[in-house]
């Protein structure tokens, strides 16, 4: 599994050169910073970044991005905890618990397990990368589309358990949002409701989109409000509640371990990292003796979607490694070094540099501890949030966010679309439509739409073709179980008490 | 809206069956849309069941927007206090509403710096802010910092009418 020979080697070069170790720290705090201010994202610390790049040697520029994408993947908490923000999809879970707990006082606190969840879902996923990284690049070429098909299945029913009040609602909700998902240019060149617009070929674009339906949605029914929390003593900050998160994080070892094992094996395939923490959170939630307290500030809800995105990206690093192959966002950067230095990942990249793929790896894991220890004084800066008034916060985050929707589509289309979808968000949270399930929908439309149409082609409609695919079945098995089982809980816990022997 | 027979009250939710029409509405002409461009099966794999099944659920929340209440059940009585805050929280929301809207319609006319400082002024006084200094500085400094930010240190330039960054 291990080999020996390239992992003292990766060692060596590790032990034996600083050149790698400079960049992590810069590498780190880019990325919070990037992620943590609304607008901002990787893509613009990259335009910042990328002159610098050629000028490093291949490791240091691999580990320099990777930094980054550490820090980004905590960074994106800070503000869909703090302001019901997620900067990108892979932090839409977080709000659903996150922003009920900072706006009942519990911010820092809940940027403490947010933290202690990443750190532990990457330094997971890299130990497993560490140990399994020839394998699981032997298992992501067998994967394919009616894999991802189960997988995006196994994300919808994400949207049964978002239903809030009305289940028929929550059910209108979502398929609203697939449908508004499959806007633009299909898998298969028709054009679907795109009204003759140019920047709908694409399909909605996501940010802008997921910006207004949550966050600006949000801002306009604060605007009543003086403070995102209310009383002088929820809006302290302080370092003992940030580090109740980080200790009490650990008090749910398995919802930690399994969002961790969820995304580390969803990272793996292309698209996964955006359904990773859906998915992860969906499970806690079905798996959980009250699924009722999620969705209402419960920690484990931030636990599960933390573990789960910044686990996924360790899955996506062996498919990049192996087969050069991206499937995240950081792979996408890391694929820009690789381009820097006239070096092509992949089976021949794996064999003849296996010592810079372990030094990637341990290098990952030293920035995790890095994380760790940045991430809490990084905290208790951005927690301050919550002592501005309200009056302050929505003009400039709104102005931020639409500045930041201009930058990213280049064009007036992200800003309209934020404008749009703020508006509708708010009708739907004014007539009680869990707006979470349309964003559920509205990522995994395009997902669900293109596995459904290869595996199709590919089965030629036959559904004994699932029957030749292993990993398929056993995902079906999985999302079966998954389905099954919590239904089967319940109903025993309703039919035990009225059993003879439970009566005393 | 209500309406009244001798054994009942009859309660119309009409502004929530207005909004999910609407809705309605677009899945609607975005089937149509779709079929028109490409009437494959292929093609509507997702998009037709999951339509035909957003109708099946509309035509169920309608029915259910209309509620029928005995007469000897007490309508809620609003209260004075109440109606002042929420006419003020409606104000200040719909205000909200229609600066963004401004606001994003005006960008490229009138550009980032200036649309952005009339944005944060306009927000701030609608908000409840009364320091005269705050309304001039902050969104001076704010559109300061974003220029110098985007067309400077990324490089993303923005549409400026006021501002030139040498």
């Amino acid at each position: 599994m291990i080999d020996l020979d390239a992992l003292t080697a990766a060692l060596h070069i590790l032990a034996t050169s600083w050149q790698p170790w400079l960049v992590v720290v810069p590498g780190l705090l880019i990325g919070l910073v990037f992620h943590a201010i609304p607008g901002l994202t990787t893509s613009m610390a990259i335009a910042i970044c990328l002159p610098i790049v050629p000028y490093m040697d291949f490791l240091s520029a691999l580990i320099f991005m990777t930094a980054m994408y550490t820090g980004s993947l905590f960074g994106v908490a800070i503000p869909a905890i703090l302001l019901n923000i997620p900067g990108s999809p892979s932090a839409v879970a977080t709000t659903f618990d996150g922003y009920p707990m900072a706006q009942a006082g519990r911010h820092d606190e809940a940027l403490g397990y947010a933290l202690a969840a990443s750190s532990f879902g990457q330094a997971f996923t890299y130990v497993v990368l560490l140990v399994l990284v020839q394998p699981i690049a032997d298992v992501a070429i067998k994967l394919g589309p009616p894999e991802m098909l189960i997988i995006t299945l196994w994300g919808l029913t994400l949207i049964a358990s978002l239903r809030g009040r009305h289940f028929s609602r929550g059910l209108f909700a979502g398929g609203f949002g697939l449908l508004l998902g499959t806007i633009g240019v299909g898998a298969r060149g028709a054009m679907r409701g795109t009204m003759g617009i140019d920047d709908l070929l694409d399909g909605i674009p996501i940010v802008p989109a997921l910006i207004g339906l949550f966050a600006a949605a949000e801002l306009f029914n604060l605007s009543k409000s003086e403070y995102i929390a209310g009383g002088t003593d929820v809006r302290a900050v302080s370092f003992r509640n940030i580090l109740k998160g980080i200790v009490g994080t650990f008090r749910y070892p398995a919802t930690l371990l399994r969002g961790s094992i969820f995304g580390a094996v969803i990272g793996i395939l292309p698209g996964g990292h955006a359904i990773a923490n859906l998915l992860s959170y969906s499970e806690a939630k079905r798996s959980a003796k009250d699924p009722e307290s999620f969705g209402r500030g419960d920690p484990r809800g931030v636990i599960a979607a933390e573990a789960g995105n910044a686990s996924s990206e360790g899955g996506s690093m062996a498919t990049l490694l192996a087969l050069g192959l991206p499937t995240g966002g950081a792979t996408a950067i890391m694929l820009v070094a690789f381009d820097m230095h006239n070096i092509t990942g992949g089976p021949q990249f794996m064999s003849a540099h296996k010592d810079i793929v372990y030094a990637v790896i341990l290098s990952n894991l030293v920035q995790v501890a890095g994380l760790l220890l940045i991430g809490i004084p990084f905290i208790f800066v951005a927690s301050s949030i919550v002592k501005v008034r309200i009056r302050a916060i929505i003009p400039i985050v709104l102005s931020l966010a639409i500045i930041g929707s201009y930058v990213l589509q280049h064009s007036l289309a992200g800003p309209l679309t934020l404008c749009i979808f703020a508006i509708l968000g708010w009708l739907m949270r004014r007539f009680d439509y869990p707006v979470a399930a349309t964003i559920v929908g509205l990522l995994l439309a395009r997902l669900a739409d293109g596995a459904m149409l290869r595996t199709w082609q590919l089965s030629g409609g036959h559904p004994s073709y699932f029957l030749q695919r292993p990993f398929a079945l056993a995902l079906l098995a999985l999302l079966v179980a998954s389905l099954v089982l919590p239904a089967i809980k319940t109903r025993r816990r309703k039919v035990l008490p009225i059993l003879p022997e439970n009566i005393s | 809206m209500q309406f009244t027979t001798r054994r009942a009250r009859i309660t119309v939710d009409v502004p929530h069956i207005a909004f999910i029409s609407t809705l309605a509405a677009f899945c609607a002409w975005y089937l149509y849309d779709a079929r028109l461009n490409s009437a494959d099966f292929a093609d509507l794999l997702l998009i037709q069941p999951i339509a035909i099944g957003v109708f099946l659920v509309y035509f169920y929340i309608v029915c259910n927007a209309v509620t029928v209440e005995r007469h000897d059940v007490a309508a809620p009585a609003a209260l004075p206090e109440r109606e002042r805050i929420e006419r003020l929280a409606a104000i200040r929301i719909f205000g909200s509403m229609a600066l963004v809207t401004l606001y994003v319609v005006s960008l490229n006319w009138i550009g980032f710096d200036v649309a952005t400082f009339c944005y944060v002024a306009a927000s701030l006084l609608l908000l409840g802010e009364r320091r005269w200094w705050v309304v001039v500085l902050m969104p001076v400094l704010f559109c300061g910092i974003c220029v110098l930010l985007f067309n400077e240190l990324l490089q993303m330039p923005l549409p400026l009418s006021l501002v030139s960054v040498p």
